[in-house]
């Protein structure tokens, strides 16, 4: 089972979002901020980590660095409603108007992209 | 929950009591923790009564201390077509016991196909690749990590039991039987305070047979009714015996079979699965979270959308999932919704669901992430 971390300070949509996950077959982790997504990140091994952009503290390419610098290959997934963000560390940049179903199908292309050793690759997507 | 053995004892007590004036004994009364915990089943799982009757009882026999010595507490084999609650059973059983629908161990046997995969489960033995390497899955530490300080019972989950190796096959007779392992490392695990389900879907290809109507020029789904049950039963069971060998099926205290869900389960369910997600949003926002409500069309449209014998609860579980959670957690990703909100659910005349906020929070400043 694909390990899953999804960031987010909105409660309610990290809740929701990590029951979608697990309906979908996913072990999914929430985290309300980038300093409990690190714990989390530390303690437990994920295969992609899903965070906002914008959170109180750390945000959320911050966030990205920091993961990218202690696991390169796990890939990071910003979801904003600010416009799309650019960055050496994530994979893709996802806009919160249409988050569902898209941001299932990315996750499934970041994993398959992963597996394949292709972390990077999507980058300009 | 009374079985023959309950109601002969009850004969036989209201006999004795004719002759001595004695009071009767119930000796299918439960006790106070026992009613709480089947009560707390029923309210959440529905059309399975005959596993809540056989979790309870077991349950009841641990809680006395009448489960057999050196031996799991019960070993409990469910069969059914998917999608009937094998696993849903275990995770609200779980949720009665420990407050977490997640505090079980699970092992997937379709992970053990292969004989040497068993390293993964028990360890490998020293000399051999992998030696103090990897930590086994089953392990006492992960049996016993939902333990609390009153009640010390563990669950145990092997789903697809039937995909498992021969030589997960030789572990699991000597568990079943024995309630103790031995790993890779020569640590013993004592599974004697472990209450062991199995679940399978043996038989799903007959019976997704029976279900569709079986063979003919018009394929149409067969109505759902007690005989179709009964069909399933048997179909269930022989399968089970076809495959499982005598030692495996004599070491089962019980064998479950799951009933195919009526329209009335699919109704009850649908309540349940949205009072749930209600109740996420609930636990999430505190007591000032937005609610929302499904109008009649829009329940009668899940269940149109969400129903199919073959694949049962799940089914209508993803409708839920795709059509309102997914167009909810749109809405909470964009600020449209706020806690304080009332959402209304609509069905347009076209067939899709309009959400219309009912009333406007004081407070509308939710930041944007």
């Amino acid at each position: 089972m694909k390990a899953v971390l999804f960031v987010d300070d909105n409660e309610v949509l990290c809740r929701l979002t990590c029951d979608i996950l697990r309906m979908e077959g996913y072990h999914a982790v929430p985290a309300l901020n980038a300093a409990e997504a690190l714990t989390a990140f530390d303690m437990e091994s994920f295969d992609i980590v899903i965070t906002d952009l914008r959170m109180q503290g750390m945000d959320g390419l911050e966030l990205a660095r920091v993961i990218h610098h202690k696991k390169p290959q796990v890939p990071v997934i910003l979801v904003t409603a600010y416009g799309p963000v650019e960055g050496d560390d994530i994979e893709a940049c996802l806009p919160k108007e249409d988050l569902f179903p898209k941001l299932l199908e990315r996750i499934r292309l970041c994993l398959s992209e992963a597996e394949a050793g292709n972390v990077g690759a999507l980058n300009a997507r | 929950m009374r079985n023959a053995l309950q109601n002969s004892a009850a004969m036989a007590e209201s006999s004795a009591q004719k002759q001595t004036g004695a009071d009767p004994l119930d000796a299918g009364r439960h006790g106070e923790a026992t009613r709480e915990f089947e009560n707390f089943l029923h309210a959440r799982i529905v059309g399975q009564d005959s596993a809540i009757d056989a979790v309870t009882e077991m349950f009841q026999m641990f809680l006395v201390g009448m489960n057999p010595p050196d031996r799991p507490v019960g070993n409990l084999l469910f069969l059914g077509p998917t999608g009937s609650g094998k696993t849903y059973v275990v995770e609200v059983a779980a949720e009665a016991l420990f407050g977490n629908r997640h505090a079980f161990l699970k092992i997937d046997c379709a992970e053990f196909q292969e004989s040497h995969e068993i390293a993964k489960l028990i360890g490998s033995p020293p000399g051999y690749v992998g030696h103090g390497e990897t930590q086994p899955v089953l392990t006492q530490e992960a049996l016993n990590r939902w333990h609390t300080e009153k009640l010390k019972l563990s669950l145990l989950l092997l789903d697809e039991i039937e995909k498992a190796s021969a030589a997960l096959w030789q572990l699991l007779l000597g568990v079943l039987d024995k309630g103790s392992l031995t790993l890779g490392s020569n640590r013993q695990v004592d599974l004697s305070q472990t209450l062991i389900f199995m679940t399978s879907n043996l038989g799903a290809a007959d019976m997704s047979g029976l279900i569709e109507g079986g063979m003919g020029f018009v394929a149409h789904p067969t109505a759902v009714d007690a005989s179709l049950d009964e069909k399933i039963r048997r179909t269930a069971e022989e399968a089970a015996r076809r495959k499982f060998s005598p030692e495996f099926m004599n070491r089962l205290d019980k064998i479950v079979v799951f009933n195919t869900l009526r329209p009335q389960h699919l109704e009850q369910v649908l309540e349940l699965e949205l009072a749930k997600v209600q109740q996420r949003i609930t636990q999430a926002a505190g007591p000032t979270h937005f609610t929302f409500r499904c109008s009649p069309e829009v329940k009668q449209w899940l269940l149109r959308e969400g129903t199919d014998p073959r694949y049962g609860a799940r089914h209508l579980r993803r409708v839920i999932e795709r059509s309102i959670v997914y167009a909810l957690a749109n809405l909470v990703a964009t600020s449209q919704v706020i806690t304080g909100d009332r959402i209304h659910i609509n069905l347009n005349p076209d067939g899709t669901l309009e959400f219309i906020k009912a009333a406007v929070a004081a407070s509308s400043n939710a930041a944007v992430g």
